[in-house]
């Protein structure tokens, strides 16, 4: 019944509004105006003024006319090319400064309201690229963009605020950065990120990380997949904490870690360099020495989910933590882990391999770890560095080479 | 289950009767600083300025303005003034009280009151030479030429 009356509430302003609008065209940018808010629009021998916004006809290049009703709070950018249009609404139009050079654009927000823009990105670009900063949270919409910068980074949001990634149902999004480049990652967020929506992202890293946020990153239970294939570095590097709730993350070719999460300069924001797994999928293949599958520094927690993790490089981990807590709070959580890379020699010490490792306690209340290290290169299934606490719902496929104490946990 | 019928019942009759509310802009209005205005379908329109002038575009028809002419232009849901449908090479003109009516020889030209009476009726003798009707009260009328309908306002 609520959500019935909220229905009503939706519909009712939305059969009210006109469907016509206006698109000012200015070299790059298009400003949208709906015709019901419009009003008068004046002329002066050099101007027109819209919504007491004044636009010099030397300035315009047309204006056309659409049966549609345009969002106030949400920004348009198409690529095509080598070419990007902004569409922005009139009214936060006073609050933007764009600058599209060519595909490559950037918008700076002086909004002071605190009313959150929208961004929605859209079209292919050969050599792209999407810069926003903001001192307030913003949404991103991924629908079917496809950008290859050849200068830096594909997207880079400069918020330090919430942004939440809407990647809508069935699109496909593909993001390339440039290789050697200055850019901390193919797609980079400073502030905390919050994906949603069921399409998928795919992501190249060239010059470093393929993905990377300076804050925690959310990926929602209605998140699709992030499909990594290359990164010179990590292919996730989030600081702060990860929490999974739902969707797939496919990582391969990554030189360094699969996920890494590390803490913030800040030692007391929240949940400082853990991981959460609590659902979905998640799918590794590494070959480098020296990288892990899944690291953080903190506490690595898992409540459900599939894991299936290959590690070809020598010295390196599936998963590797400080301590660990594997429990059913949300499923049973299944990890298949290969370890196939054997042992490192660094000045004449064996640097040694693992499936799990913890460097502190292990807490393995339920759960399966399927763990195949390479015996002959002394690789071990689970290693933990202080106590390893299980149940009987724990349970380990190939005997398990478990340092430190075990203890049985009480049901 | 009955109640949440009888609310989508609800919600239906009330939706169709705000939709009658919601504002259907179908053309768009200039006005001239001597007041005289024309409208023009927003359908495929388009607007572009070049050294003070402005030309709509429409359809592979275009009309030029000159800006220092123009006042303002306005959404509005019915045409005022002139439509200009150059196919049938008709137009209608308002100059102060008197209306100019160019159309195909031949073509019926009506023109009613607010209240739909007929005031006058009038047959286009010859192309090319527009007919003088003087509307002499101020009110709002309806012009009917040809296929072509027209809102006007004499002031």
């Amino acid at each position: 019944m609520k959500k019935l009356f909220l229905l009503i509430a939706a519909l009712i302003p939305a059969a009210l509004v006109s469907a016509q609008s206006m698109y000012i065209y200015q070299g790059n940018v298009a400003t949208m105006v709906n015709a019901d808010l419009t009003g008068d629009m004046t002329y002066s021998n050099t101007a027109l003024t819209v919504r007491g916004l004044q636009f010099p006809l030397s300035t315009i290049d047309s204006i056309a006319f659409s049966d549609n009703h345009v969002n106030i709070d949400s920004v348009v950018v198409k690529y095509v090319g080598t070419t990007a249009k902004v569409f922005v609404p009139i009214e936060i139009l006073p609050y933007l400064t764009i600058t599209a050079n060519d595909a490559h654009v950037s918008i700076v927000s002086s909004q002071m309201d605190g009313n959150e823009i929208k961004y929605a990105l859209t079209g292919t670009s050969t050599d792209g690229s999407f810069y926003e900063y903001s001192d307030y949270k913003s949404t991103l919409y991924l629908n079917n963009i496809t950008l290859n910068n050849t200068k830096g980074g594909a997207i880079d949001i400069d918020d330090g605020k919430r942004v939440e990634i809407d990647v809508p149902d069935g699109t496909i999004n593909s993001l390339t950065d440039c290789a050697a480049g200055t850019q901390k990652a193919c797609f980079y967020i400073k502030g905390h990120a919050e994906f949603k929506g069921g399409g998928t992202i795919n992501l190249v890293g060239k010059t470093s990380h393929a993905y990377k946020s300076n804050e925690y990153t959310e990926f929602k239970t209605s998140f699709g997949t992030m499909n990594i294939t290359a990164a010179a570095n990590d292919a996730m590097h989030i600081s702060q904490y990860f929490k999974m709730n739902g969707g797939s993350i496919n990582i391969s070719g990554a030189i360094a870690d699969g996920i890494q999460v590390d803490t913030t300069s800040n030692k007391t924001d929240e949940f400082n360099g853990q991981m959460f797994l609590n659902a979905g999928n998640v799918s590794i293949s590494l070959n480098g020495d020296g990288a892990a599958g899944l690291k953080c520094d903190s506490l690595f927690t898992c409540t459900g989910g599939t894991y299936n993790i290959t590690m070809n490089g020598k010295n390196s981990d599936g998963v590797t933590t400080n301590v660990a807590n594997i429990n059913d709070a949300t499923s049973s959580p299944i990890f298949t882990i290969h370890q196939n890379g054997g042992y490192l020699v660094v000045d004449g010490d064996k640097k040694k391999s693992s499936c799990f490792k913890t460097d502190a306690n292990m807490y393995f209340h339920a759960g399966t770890i399927n763990a195949y290290p390479d015996a002959n290169a002394k690789a071990k299934g689970i290693k933990v560095g202080g106590n390893y606490y299980y149940t009987s719902k724990a349970k380990t496929n190939i005997v398990p080479e478990v340092t430190g104490q075990m203890i049985a946990i009480a049901q | 289950m009955k109640k949440t019928r009888r609310l989508l019942t609800t919600v239906c009759v009330l939706m169709a009767a705000f939709q009658v509310f919601a504002t259907d802009y179908k053309y768009l209005t200039f006005q001239k600083k001597d007041g005289n205005e024309s409208s023009l379908p927003l359908s495929g329109l388009k607007l572009s300025f070049n050294s003070g002038v402005l030309t709509t575009s429409q359809n592979g028809t275009k009309t030029t303005y000159e800006v220092i002419d123009l006042a303002k232009m306005y959404f509005s849901e019915t045409a005022t003034a002139i439509q200009s449908v150059q196919n049938s090479h008709t137009a209608v003109s308002l100059q102060g009280s008197s209306l100019n009516i160019n159309a195909p020889a031949g073509t019926l030209s009506r023109v009613f009151d607010a209240s739909g009476k007929l005031v006058m009726s009038t047959t286009i003798s010859s192309d090319g030479t527009p007919t003088h009707v003087d509307l002499l009260l101020p009110g709002i009328y309806v012009v009917k030429t040809g296929k072509q309908t027209l809102k006007i306002l004499v002031k």
